[in-house]
């Protein structure tokens, strides 16, 4: 498994993917900024940060989906399943080591340039959090990452071709988007869209600095969602990565 | 004519083979079921008109995010798949490449866009009263197809530009929020700039047809109609000569 963070990384920095990366998180950081600017809302701390998680939820799972996409997919493409075999290392922990390289990596990425933007915003626009709800925040924001990049794992295991799976990630967007809408059940289906409990918690915690008394719901509904999405890519990924070896 | 048709059937052949053309019909159900959906969640007192408004704003806004695949894709997955033998063999140039592609993907995404936008205005016949006039039925439709032409000239030149797939995804993202950038700091250039926003001249005709919300802040006059048509055809036309001369798309074929 450390091999494959190991080759991962490699290809995501000697790339540079990760500056494409940061460059694009930096353009939603501004997006925010102009949402606000063109819907003649006033410039606060609770509604930059708003608009500023629901970016880097909504639309991170989207993006993320171009970074992940080839994560699996790539092995089909690139038919590398034979080294993997010479080198005795199973398709689980391809899979792992990929979902662990890209959740560390994109996450700490992500999270870092909204906690500045957090703090920053708090500074210039006053009415920064206390420590408590900063964490609480951060704790679910974690959870929301946890989810989609297993989400984006599992569907890059489940196609042959990169392409396919980025046109697959905006289906299952939209439609995970669409059953949102449905009363009850749309709080529980996908943390990263707005109607989610997610969402509802993080809006409490910005206004009322209050954390809600099913937290531990919160956080570990997309952590279970994400594991059962990372068993399901284990089990597609050996399909999948199995029909490549000689 | 002989090579672009040639290449023209090589593009059809790839989307039936490798079952891209499926997933693309499923992004354009997909696209219909959330404009169908997403007026209904906020409004409830909605009409013919207003629906038809959201369903060519889905399209126009967010049908390049769902082609990203495909056609970001689209110059790295010859180097890929070492597509260019094939090409030598039969002596196409580069110049024939780039342009069957324009000429393929802007027939078949723009008639993908006008057939989706057809459907879902007879759809809504069933659900709501017709209330809106021929002439501006058929101005919302051909500004859905002319809008179409431009996301993917846009991405073809992208593609063509940056060849790696990553980038010319990442970059085509980059431009969708610089876009929405551009939009908030100096409104009124931006709304010219490019159909992809809720700021752009197009949203603001179609909100003035349909009566649904719009960003653009200019006033809405005889020239804006004819500019929101215009000027994605004359992007288009731009992104495809910028593809033509400046692609990096050079290695192995000449």
């Amino acid at each position: 498994m450390k091999e494959i963070v190991y080759f991962e990384s490699k290809r995501f920095y000697k790339g540079k993917i990760y500056i494409k990366y940061i460059l694009v998180l930096l353009a939603l950081l501004l997006l925010s900024y102009a949402i606000i600017k063109i819907s003649d809302s006033t410039y606060t701390f609770k509604n930059i940060e708003l608009i500023i998680y629901e970016n880097f939820t909504s639309l991170f799972a989207l993006i993320s989906s171009i970074f992940i996409s080839t994560a699996i997919s790539k092995e089909h493409e690139d038919k590398t399943m034979n080294w993997y075999i010479s080198k005795k290392i199973k398709i689980r922990d391809v899979v792992v080591g990929k979902f662990i390289f890209y959740f560390i990596n994109l996450s700490i990425i992500s999270i870092t340039i909204f906690l500045i933007s957090f703090f920053i915003n708090g500074r210039v626009y006053g009415n920064g959090l206390t420590v408590l709800p900063t964490l609480s925040i951060i704790t679910i924001l974690v959870s929301v990452y946890f989810f989609i990049i297993s989400l984006n794992i599992f569907i890059s295991a489940t196609q042959k071709n990169s392409g396919i799976c980025i046109i697959l990630s905006f289906v299952v967007w939209i439609i995970l988007n669409i059953s949102s809408m449905l009363k009850v059940v749309g709080l529980y289906i996908a943390p990263f869209i707005i109607s989610s409990i997610q969402y509802e918690s993080f809006y409490k915690l910005l206004n009322y600095g209050e954390i809600p008394n099913n937290f531990l719901l919160i956080v570990l509904l997309p952590i279970v969602y994400g594991l059962l999405l990372l068993i399901a890519a284990v089990y597609m990924a050996k399909k999948l990565l199995n029909d490549n070896t000689i | 004519m002989n090579r672009l048709k040639k290449l023209i059937w090589f593009e059809s052949m790839f989307l039936i083979k490798t079952k891209t053309i499926i997933y693309l019909l499923g992004v354009f159900i997909t696209m219909l079921v959330l404009s169908i959906v997403f007026p209904m969640n906020f409004n409830s007192d909605i009409d013919y008109k207003m629906v038809l408004g959201s369903v060519a704003s889905v399209i126009i806004q967010f049908l390049g995010i769902g082609l990203i695949g495909l056609l970001c894709n689209l110059f790295y997955r010859d180097k890929k798949f070492s597509y260019h033998y094939w090409f030598i063999k039969h002596k196409i140039t580069i110049t024939d490449i780039v342009r069957s592609r324009f000429i393929f993907y802007n027939i078949l995404f723009s008639l993908l866009a006008g057939l989706m936008f057809i459907a879902s205005s007879i759809i809504f016949i069933f659900m709501y009263e017709v209330n809106i006039s021929f002439y501006s039925y058929l101005y919302m439709l051909v500004l859905v197809i002319l809008s179409t032409t431009y996301v993917v000239s846009l991405m073809i030149m992208i593609s063509a530009l940056v060849v790696d797939f990553v980038s010319s995804s990442g970059l085509f993202i980059l431009i969708w929020f610089t876009i929405g950038i551009i939009n908030g700091v100096t409104p009124y250039l931006g709304g010219y700039l490019s159909p992809l926003d809720a700021s752009s001249v197009q949203s603001g005709v179609i909100s003035e047809i349909s009566g649904i919300g719009s960003n653009f802040i200019a006033e809405i006059d005889i020239y804006s109609y004819l500019l929101a048509l215009l000027l994605p055809v004359i992007y288009a036309f731009v992104f495809y000569l910028i593809s033509i001369k400046f692609n990096k798309y050079k290695r192995g074929i000449n």
